[in-house]
């Protein structure tokens, strides 16, 4: 168990690293932020003087290098837009992205699982038909385009929720729900598929021969075995928040590190970007990690542990 | 099981929202978060709105544009070099210290220093020195006679220094303290800065009790914002968004020209546009009255040179090719180019891309194959500010330099030393550098109209329209645009 | 002869119909389309669906450059068709192909394929987008390749999983025991018993694709103007909902029923290819 825990984490290493130089080098082919931050008409001279005081014009290999070490002392370095540490930008933002993605995660649970019993459980019923439409539809949205709509609807016309802003209580209802909708329709899909699948199994019948509904049925076996392919769903669902929470958080104006990493990516903020990037990658490492433990804790077939 | 949820949740929103509006409170909706709110430390609109209102600056413009005094009371040029500046002995900063001249002098050294890292060295670099001649009175020199001094003195805010020295560059960012008509409360970082009102205001009572500045990043999100009184004064609309607030009783569209000018460069220096002739059909191929009253919802004006009224440069009368596609046609024969020549167009989602598709056609036409290439911001400023090999054919912007001057935009666009600039031509060098190294205006105004003559005859750069800015206001606000942009909350007030 | 006498119309066999239309009408395009697509008449702006103008009836309307909606909304289903099967198709069969190998071989083959999955992953799709963006312009080609990059991770994980599951099974490992070689085992008898989930998720991205190129467009990066795609017709609706709702709401219509007959044609699949399941 151990010996498994320290080689994934060993590789968990290297694919930061991985990530860290894949991010750097990418950024910097694509120029540096001063360009972006000057003046409309400054001239060559003005760029110089600046670049060569954010150190931009020394060699690319010292500058990876300077980064690197700076890491290494566990310092992200500060922004050259903003001009205070990046640490404090992000931790400042970090909160409303956990905030978005776990009520979004919530509510695509609380929702899409029971849509998706309901479904496997009517399955070739007409009642089965309102369950997917819902379903296809919140698929078929993009999210820019419902965020609108829900503004307009719950907002505007009905007055009951902010239209943007993350100020009230309430603020976080409608940039959660557009955010869980695909989600959601990936959690009822994916589980009702599951369930069917394990419906037709002879366990199955033996238990409905024995008297048991098929909702206990549902419930107490077919869950666990319909379980191990939602895991590594749900892991690679909480990733697809962060990119897809994008578009929410500019929609919505809801300040997490989506709408933050967009417009550092903008402006060429290297370090923020970098910052984000392997925040998010180190965070979907470790889900990765979860995810893999308790496939093996769920399937004891699966000899994930101990290799 | 959804509706539900909704409507739990819904209930529970209508006894924790408030639908009434509290006069008191004002609130702007920004595009984005101010980047800093140190004065001197960035260059974009989302940190001006907000720092302005928080600090005063050496001198402004009144809602005519002309230059007015504000820190600085009165000012003398005693020679061509030296300008010596009277200071206002009535203002306080919001700690309750006086403004005087080493706070004045602190300020310019702070901006000019390239430790700093200031993105608008460029704009101040020509003030060689700075000194207090008497606790009010403050000397600035130049390197070599500078025209343009007093309009880039405009952008110049006076900071404290006894308080920047105290507490770092760092702090004053997070937490500014100025002399202007707000102070400072909180800046919730992504969400909000709050300003409270100086009661103290040496100009008079600011309006609001408290002003927050939102950063609302999409313009049917600021829409909504609006339309819900969550917001009072919304940035940053187009003609297309000013549509959706037509016929709403409480809302409505403000707007105002700037000095910003659409242009169209093209490459004089390389390609089919090296040719003045192509380069003057292509002018006459387009329709720039067409594209401003069905594409800028007749906001923006037809202008016929690179400035607008709003610069000092700008000469009335000038002329510039009609729409006329028959004569593009001819001139392209004449130039031996033939139909379906190909010019590229460089550009990023920033610009507007309507206009760039309307030319497109407007070209295609009379037989021009205009390609686009989209690419990131930083990709595109790369390649518009290249040597004119890799810069391609052409380019759409909207120019503006913030000083309402002519050697902010021509010298820049035209003068052959200008990264900005593909076109070259030693005799509007000449008129262009004549421009900017004299004082005597009428001297400049000659300098200017030569080099708008040759701007021309070789159109190496066609000037499309005088661009607005669209605001979406209360309609209770009592509030006029100007031209520069300007977003002064004393200019502000509630109707009745 | 017989089957087509008992031939009752099946949602599925309604989907494939539907699929077929819109295949055909790809295909078909520069012959069925009304008007030329990227012709713009700027007299003609943000008209209502059924408005006539200089001559020319535009049955769903015009969009922000006066050019005809229908006319946009076949073209565009070539461009957007062209994507999402493409981008599925090689993401599939990349992903699933690593998958299984990670599955079956286990050791450093599984810790290589699964962490460099895993890096693809933890990178944000959005930065991924730019990056390609910037090294190739952006448009069909590098769209299909940032699809290409990001997806194949998705379908890796899910085969590898299920693939665990079945190698573990006795006959499997029998079969081994007896010499059975990799190849063989990993299409014989992996394969068809992995391909549930992976059939769902290949259903799943094959809309998703589409809404992708939506978001990407959405900022700038998408499908290039003039050329049409349904994505980036959404994204400029937006900007019109109350002024000119029909720019975006037909294309959304199509990608909905195009989402619901490729989901409908997959569960279709699944049931049957599936040995175990009790299709009826």
């Amino acid at each position: 168990m151990f010996y498994f825990l320290f080689v994934r984490i060993v590789q968990a290493v290297f694919a930061l690293f991985g990530v860290a130089t894949l991010v750097f080098v990418i950024q910097h082919l694509s120029g540096d932020p001063v360009a972006l931050m000057v003046p409309e008409g400054a001239t060559a001279q003005d760029i110089a003087i600046l670049r060569e005081q954010f150190g931009f014009d020394r060699p690319i290999y010292i500058q990876f290098l300077e980064y690197l070490a700076g890491l290494l002392h566990g310092n992200l370095g500060t922004s050259y837009i903003q001009n205070i540490p990046v640490a404090d930008i992000v931790t400042s933002r970090l909160g409303y992205t956990l905030q978005l993605s776990g009520a979004a995660l919530a509510i695509a649970l609380l929702v899409g699982l029971p849509i998706g019993i309901f479904a496997a459980l009517n399955r070739g019923r007409w009642l089965e038909k309102p369950a997917l439409a819902l379903v296809l539809a919140a698929q078929s949205m993009p999210t820019f385009w419902s965020g609108i709509l829900l503004i307009l609807l719950f907002a505007v016309t009905l007055d009951w929720l902010p239209s943007s802003g993350a100020e009230t209580f309430t603020s976080i209802l409608l940039p959660a729900i557009c955010l869980s909708g695909l989600t959601m329709a990936t959690f009822a899909r994916i589980s009702r598929n599951a369930i069917v699948e394990e419906l037709g199994k002879d366990y199955v019948r033996a238990a409905y021969a024995r008297g048991q509904s098929r909702l206990s049925i549902v419930l107490r076996h077919v869950s666990r075995n319909a379980a191990v392919p939602m895991i590594s769903i749900v892991a690679l669902e909480l990733a697809n928040m962060l990119a897809g929470a994008v578009i929410v958080e500019t929609v919505f104006a809801w300040p997490g590190l989506g709408l933050l990493a967009v417009q550092a990516i903008q402006a060429n903020d290297f370090l923020v970007v970098q910052a984000i990037v392997l925040l998010g990658a180190g965070a979907y490492i470790v889900l990765n990690l979860a995810a893999d433990l308790l496939y093996g804790l769920v399937d004891p077939r699966i000899k994930a542990i101990g290799g | 099981m959804k509706h539900l949820i909704l409507s739990l949740v819904a209930t529970v929103a209508l006894l924790v929202t408030s639908p009434v509006q509290a006069k008191d409170k004002f609130v702007v909706d920004n595009v984005q978060e101010p980047s800093s709110l140190d004065p001197h430390r960035q260059w974009n609109p989302d940190s001006y709105t907000v720092y302005r209102n928080i600090y005063d600056n050496l001198v402004t413009r009144d809602i005519s544009g002309v230059i007015v005094p504000q820190v600085a009371a009165a000012w003398t040029a005693i020679s061509d070099t030296e300008v010596d500046f009277t200071l206002r002995n009535d203002i306080t900063f919001h700690d309750g210290t006086a403004l005087t001249a080493a706070d004045v002098v602190f300020s310019v050294k702070r901006i000019t220093d390239p430790k700093f890292k200031s993105p608008q060295l460029g704009q101040f670099s020509k003030i060689t020195g700075a000194e207090a001649t008497g606790p009010q009175s403050v000397r600035l020199t130049t390197n070599g006679p500078y025209p343009v001094l007093m309009a880039q003195l405009v952008k110049l805010s006076i900071v404290s220094k006894a308080y920047t020295e105290s507490v770092g560059n760092e702090t004053l960012n997070l937490t500014p303290m100025g002399s202007g008509p707000y102070k400072f409360v909180e800046w919730r970082k992504g969400v909000k800065v709050v300003l409270e009102r100086n009661d103290n205001y040496w100009r008079g009572t600011p309006p609001f009790a408290t002003v927050e500045f939102a950063a609302v990043p999409d313009a049917a999100t600021r829409l909504a914002d609006l339309r819900t009184g969550k917001a009072d004064l919304i940035v940053g609309l187009n003609p297309d968004d000013a549509l959706q607030l037509e016929g709403l009783s409480n809302v409505e569209v403000r707007s105002s020209p700037t000095e910003r000018v659409g242009y169209f460069m093209m490459n004089t220096q390389a390609g089919p546009l090296a040719d003045k002739r192509v380069r003057q059909a292509v002018s006459y191929a387009i329709d720039r009255q067409l594209i401003i009253d069905a594409l800028l919802g007749g906001y923006s004006q037809v202008t016929n040179q690179l400035l607008t009224p709003a610069h000092f440069g700008y000469i009335e009368g000038l002329e510039w090719y009609g729409y006329d596609p028959q004569k593009a046609k001819t001139l392209l024969a004449e130039a031996g180019v033939g139909s379906g020549v190909e010019i590229e167009l460089i550009t990023s989602p920033r610009f507007d891309q309507r206009i760039i598709q309307a030319i497109q056609q407007q070209l295609s036409d009379v037989g021009i194959t205009l390609n686009i290439s989209m690419s990131d911001m930083s990709t595109f400023l790369g390649r518009r500010r290249a040597e004119p090999a890799g810069f391609g054919d052409t380019v759409f912007g909207r120019w503006s330099c913030a000083c309402q001057d002519a050697d902010g935009v021509l010298y820049a666009m035209f003068h052959s030393g200008s990264v900005w600039s593909k076109y070259v031509n030693p005799e509007l060098d000449k008129y262009l550098e004549a421009g900017r190294s004299t004082l005597n205006n009428a001297k400049r105004i000659e300098a200017y109209t030569e080099a708008h003559r040759i701007i021309f005859e070789e159109a190496p750069s066609i000037p499309l329209y005088q661009a607005a800015a669209i605001y979406g206001a209360n309609s209770a606000l009592s509030w006029s645009p100007t031209t520069n942009e300007a977003v002064f909350l004393m200019d502000m007030g509630w109707n009745g | 002869m017989s089957y087509w006498k008992s031939w009752r119309p099946t949602a599925s066999s309604i989907a494939i119909l539907l699929l077929l239309t819109f295949a055909l009408a790809a295909i078909l395009a520069p012959f069925i389309a009304p008007v030329d697509p990227n012709r713009q008449d700027l007299f003609a702006r943000l008209k209502p669906p059924g408005t006539e103008v200089r001559d020319t009836f535009y049955l769903l309307g015009t969009d922000e450059l006066g050019r005809d909606i229908l006319s946009r909304i076949i073209h565009g289903s070539r461009v957007s068709l062209l994507i999402a099967i493409t981008s599925v198709f090689v993401s599939l069969i990349i992903g699933t192909t690593l998958g299984v190998m990670a599955g079956y071989f286990r050791g450093w083959v599984e810790a290589i394929i699964m962490r460099v999955a895993d890096v693809v992953l933890s990178v944000p799709a959005l930065l991924l987008a730019i990056i390609t963006v910037i090294v190739l312009e952006p448009g069909l080609l590098s769209l299909i390749a940032v699809l290409g990059f990001t997806r194949w991770p998705r379908y890796t994980r899910v085969a590898y999983g299920q693939t665990l599951g079945v190698a573990t099974r006795p006959y499997v490992i029998a079969a081994r025991f007896h010499g059975a070689g990799a190849f063989w085992l990993m299409t014989r008898h992996i394969l068809p018993n992995i391909l549930n989930p992976l059939i769902v998720i290949a259903t799943l991205e094959f809309g998703l694709m589409i809404l992708f190129e939506a978001g990407l467009s959405f900022l700038g990066l998408g499908i290039q103007p003039p050329t049409a795609s349904w994505g980036a017709m959404m994204s400029v609706g937006r900007n019109y909902l109350n002024t000119a709702w029909w720019i975006a709401t037909y294309p959304g219509l199509c990608l909905f029923m195009l989402v619901l007959c490729v989901n409908l044609l997959g569960d279709t699949l699944r049931d049957r290819l599936d040995p175990r399941s009790n299709y009826r």
